[in-house]
This record gives C-alpha cells, structure tokens and sequence, in this order.
C-alpha cells in the first residue's frame, strides 16, 4: 500500500539512448562477390548469391549484383547494385562502378574519370526507379582504392575504398567510406 | 484485429465464471502464500509472486518481441526474428488482490527497467542460399535503457489437484523509450496456484 501511495511520485525517465545504424556484414556474404560501404554513413550492402532466384536468372544471362572483370588494356572494373534490396516506394538502389587504370595487383589506386560514378534512384510508388543523381569522383586525394590482395590464378580480389563524389548539376557531394570489396574477377 | 476485440472480456469472463463455480474451500492460517509462474502471449515472462491478506507482490522478468509496421520482414512474426524490435523488462509491482470464489483478480503496480531497441528505417538485406527465401533485413534502430512504471491487472483461477493455476494478465510498462502492452495466459504454480484466495489470510 505504501508503494502505491507513492506511485504517482515515481516518473519514468531515461538512462541512455542511441541510434544505431547496422554495422556492414564481413567477408564474403552468401559465399559470394561482395561490394559494402556507408554512403554519407548508411550502410549499402550488395553481394551476389546462389538462392534459387538468383540460379534462374543466370540461366537467362543475368548477372549478379557484384561483378568485376580486367579489360585488355589492364583496367579494373569493378560494379555493384545493391539489387537484393526489396523495391519498395522510396527505397534507394545504388549502384557504384569502379575503374582502376593500369591495374598491376595490390597498391593504391586513383579512380579513373569519368568512367568511375556512383548512382542514386529511388523507387516510386510503381515500384519503379525514377532517373537516378549521378555522381562523379572529386580528384585525388578524394578519391582512392587500396587493392590488398590479388591472386591472378583464382581471380580473387579484396581492397578498401574511400571516395567523395559530386552531382554535376548541383553540386550535390557524397562521401562513401569503409569501403570494402571481395569477388572473383570474371576470365 | 476486429475479430478478437471481444476476446479479452470472454476470456476474464469465462475465468471469472471457473473461479466462481468452484466449491470454496476453508481458509487454512497462513502467513503468507508463494508462487511463481510464466506466462505467454504477445509477449513472455516469467513472475514469482507472494499474497499476504489483500497485499501481493510481484516480481516479473518480460521478454517482447515485434515487427516493424512495414518495409521488408514486416510480415510472418515466425521468421525474420533479426528484424524485429525488442524490449526486456524487470519489475517490482506491489498490489491489492481480491478473492473471487476461489480465485484471485488483482492489480498492481511499481518500478520496472527496461531495454531494448525500437527500429527505425530500412536498410538492406542480406540474401541467403537456401532454396526458400530465408532472407535477413537490417533496419536503424535506437538502442534504450529506462526506468519505468510497470502495471498489471489480472485473473488467477483455482489450481488443478497438481497444483497449476491458469490466469489472465494484462500488463504495461509505461516509460519515456517506449512503453509496451502485453495480454498473457499466465501458469502459476507454489501455494498461489494450488489456491490463490485461500492463502495469505
């Protein structure tokens, strides 16, 4: 009774409180190639998987959401949408391309421009993305890529990434850091 | 939800009914009577609980789990158990119970902590191997811990010859994070759920 009479002294207050945004997955996700990083610090994951969906759409040339290749003149390419997201009204899909000139194994790279860009596009309420903000990368030292490790026999390669970009048309900038990338270069 | 918005009163109804129908038994001289117990709902707790005369103490420890209002994951409670919010709680309540035939109702209140995490926006999901969809979202959330105040009213029937009594709680905990609602059948046992309002007098 006591306690009940004291009840209306007792005010609830708050200890701590913190927003928390998700950490980016390590390692290979799904056992697949795999491109994270945080844009403007929200994390963007894509990564490639061997789900039934995804087993199909190979079968009719689909490509995973993480591909990489070496053309003939040594450039690295490496791109990733973050796909595996499910559409949905105001949901972002970005899309990074990476090019690496001159690419000679592990070191530190400037991005090549104007091939490297970064997209941005929302889904509208048809499920559909409207035109995306594109993005360009701002000159070195704003714009770089560590590959630290290359095996040419199995094609697999890992690296960081670190790179500020700006929207021609407003000038718009975005900075994506933790940067991380591991895949199979395709032959 | 329409659909069960009569369930709560037809439940304490049909509870009260049981509690009423069945033979009083002679109060035996006790200090004090003990039990304990769980309980499960849109939420899980377990209580240990102590009736002396009218006064009941409770201590309970509660465990609730929900989904976000939309976005992915929003749907099927059974799975996507990364994506949900999710709060545990630890109480003290001090109340008043009245014997109903052989069974107790009562409410209470007191102090209670309170953790948890609250989700806020979408963020991406990781796509699994399997053949069936067994995807994970992540979502923002807000990460909290508080002080509260914790309230419970509930029906405790008669127990079986083994000594487990069933009942009805409805329980809160009002707090500035996030308070939470939770309806539990609850499982008493100890000296309280062999007979609730023939102890403690």
């Amino acid at each position: 009774m006591l306690f009940m009479g004291l009840l209306p002294l007792v005010v609830g207050c708050s200890l701590t409180s913190s927003e928390v945004e998700p950490k980016l997955p390590t390692g290979r996700i799904s056992g697949g190639n795999t491109l994270v990083y945080r844009a403007e610090g929200l994390p963007v994951v894509a990564h490639n998987d061997s789900s039934f969906g995804t087993i199909i759409s190979s079968i009719f040339g689909g490509k995973g959401p993480v591909s990489g290749y070496l053309d003939f003149t040594n450039q690295l390419v490496i791109h990733g949408v973050d796909s595996q997201n499910p559409p949905a009204a105001g949901q972002k899909q970005h899309v990074l391309h990476l090019e690496l000139p001159a690419f000679q194994g592990p070191g530190t790279y400037a991005l090549g421009a104007p091939e490297t860009f970064y997209q941005v596009s929302v889904f509208n309420s048809d499920k559909r993305l409207d035109s995306p903000l594109t993005f360009y990368p701002v000159s070195a030292p704003g714009a770089r890529v560590t590959v630290t490790q290359w095996d040419a026999a199995s094609r697999h390669l890992q690296g960081t990434f670190s790179v500020k970009l700006v929207e021609q048309g407003t000038g718009q900038s975005v900075a994506l850091t933790d940067g991380r990338f591991d895949l199979i270069l395709e032959q | 939800m329409m659909r069960f918005r009569y369930l709560l009163p037809a439940l304490l109804l049909s509870l009260a009914a049981r509690a009423q129908s069945a033979a009083p038994l002679p109060a035996p001289a006790s200090p004090g009577a003990w039990g304990g117990g769980i309980g499960i709902g849109n939420g899980l707790e377990i209580h240990a609980d102590y009736l002396k005369g009218h006064l009941l103490l409770v201590g309970r420890s509660r465990y609730k789990w929900w989904g976000p209002q939309e976005g992915p994951g929003s749907s099927n409670l059974l799975q996507n158990f990364n994506t949900r919010s999710r709060q545990t709680e630890v109480a003290a309540l001090a109340g008043y119970g009245l014997p109903v035939g052989r069974g107790l109702a009562y409410a209470a209140a007191g102090v209670g902590y309170v953790a948890g995490r609250e989700l806020g926006a979408y963020r991406y999901t990781i796509r699994s191997n399997n053949f069936f969809s067994n995807d994970t979202h992540y979502y923002a959330y807000r990460s909290y811990q508080a002080i509260g105040v914790p309230l419970e009213v509930g029906l405790l029937t008669p127990g079986t010859k083994r000594g487990l009594g069933i009942g009805l709680a409805f329980q809160t905990n009002l707090n500035p994070e996030k308070s939470v609602y939770c309806l539990l059948l609850t499982f008493w046992g100890g000296q309280l759920g062999a007979s609730p309002s023939g102890h403690g007098n």
